[in-house]
């Protein structure tokens, strides 16, 4: 019975930190307002049409390399993987991006025997849109998409332990019979899998020093179509995190602008 | 100078806040779908050639091989469950009525284990590709789904 109200509460803490999240950058991007606040007159509008800053379309190309996949492992976390994206500013309004990775699970459950192991590589391209567009700062608060894919293979097996001494091995604790006895064994290995998923993204990027910046992003990812064994879900999917509809994702990236 | 290094200060806290928030967002599993399956059978008479729901008095169901008794003489009998075997494709329940009178229903089946996932381990899927039985109670038995389940949708009819 604690369970829908325990995920109603992790819901709301989502919601509420992605408030938190759009509200905290405030302070950042406060930082490059003018010092003069007066209210705007019909002179300083008009003023301000004459500086009016008209982007180029091109404005530069982003490399990032995230270091919360290698950071969440380290520590503890099941999964580890690593992935560079790049980024191209256009008009400084729309960022298209593409994020190519490397993710790798190797896990025994913690209260029994099953030993799951994958490691593949996924993509994602899609588009970010920079909210603070106006501003000629290297600093962007954003909200975007992607469309990611991943292809892979994954090994499931809990194997019965062998007595080195007297023959015979334990049954598989995993799947006993209740009921009538026994146990089976279960052992597959390289089944095949895929996924496409949707992502909403919401982040910040800011300058650290001269073209170097660093960035948070949020991640909600949507499950569009799957295709898996019939002997076992994929547990973990390269780039989206744990099997099922919908996950969070988090990454903390280390951002260089190309000086071309 | 002051204001800055304070602004700052909030962003780095605000931002750890945030990350430590989402992170902890992990949606827990809900394994209570993937118990364990087996067959749900409906106790049914014919009436006027149409398939009515009938109920049975005092029965009595055992796993043949076992000392598991699958139903305690249960009074007004109108649907009951049989759990498949793990290790066999064959499967045979005793049924025994108030009259003492007894059938005996052999299911043959395929077993198939699934991995679900780390939290909720494995679930045997079982299907039923064969059904035979004696016929001194009994009249008929109709498939109706052969894939066992654990929500109670019917796999058998039992004509009586």
């Amino acid at each position: 019975m604690k369970k829908p109200i325990l995920q109603g509460l992790k819901i709301s803490n989502f919601f509420i930190s992605l408030i938190v999240l759009l509200l905290s950058a405030q302070p950042l991007f406060s930082q490059v307002q003018p010092a003069n606040k007066r209210p705007a007159g019909k002179a300083d509008s008009k003023k301000k049409d004459e500086n009016k800053v008209v982007f180029p379309l091109y404005n530069g190309v982003y490399v990032g390399a995230d270091l919360f996949g290698l950071g969440n492992s380290l520590l503890g976390g099941d999964f580890i993987s690593s992935e560079v994206s790049i980024d191209v500013n256009l008009k400084n309004k729309f960022f298209p991006v593409v994020e190519v990775g490397y993710g790798k699970a190797d896990k025994w459950q913690d209260d029994g025997g099953i030993h799951y192991k994958s490691s593949a590589p996924y993509f994602r391209v899609g588009m970010n849109f920079n909210t603070m567009y106006k501003k000629q700062r290297e600093n962007h608060l954003f909200v975007g998409f992607r469309y990611g894919a991943s292809s892979f293979n994954y090994d499931v097996e809990t194997t019965p332990l062998q007595d080195p001494i007297w023959p015979g091995q334990t049954s598989n604790p995993d799947i006993v019979d209740g009921i009538w006895g026994g146990s089976l064994p279960y052992r597959h290995t390289g089944l095949k899998g895929s996924m496409q998923w949707f992502e909403l993204v919401a982040g910040v990027r800011v300058q650290i020093f001269k073209d170097f910046m660093m960035g948070w992003t949020v991640r909600k990812k949507y499950k569009t179509s799957s295709s898996i064994s019939e002997y076992a879900n994929p547990w973990y999917v390269p780039g989206f995190g744990k099997y099922g509809d919908s996950q969070m994702g988090i990454t903390y990236s280390l951002i260089y602008k190309l000086p071309f | 100078m002051k204001n800055l290094i304070t602004k700052r200060l909030m962003y780095t806290l605000a931002t750890t806040y945030i990350v430590l928030s989402v992170a902890s967002c992990v949606e827990e599993e809900n394994c209570s779908q993937y118990g364990r399956e087996s067959l749900t059978c409906n106790v049914y008479t014919l009436e006027d050639s149409k398939a009515v729901k009938d109920t049975l008095d005092s029965l009595h169901v055992t796993a043949l091989g076992t000392d598991s008794i699958i139903l305690n003489r249960e009074a007004k009998v109108r649907s009951f469950s049989l759990p498949l075997r793990y290790t066999s494709d064959t499967t045979t329940f005793v049924l025994k009525y108030i009259n003492n009178i007894k059938d005996t229903i052999r299911v043959i089946h395929t077993n198939t284990p699934k991995f679900i996932s780390m939290d909720c381990g494995y679930q045997v899927s079982q299907v039923v590709e064969k059904v035979s039985y004696t016929k001194h109670q009994l009249d008929s038995i109709y498939i109706s789904d052969e894939e066992a389940n654990t929500t109670g949708t019917e796999n058998l009819k039992l004509f009586y």
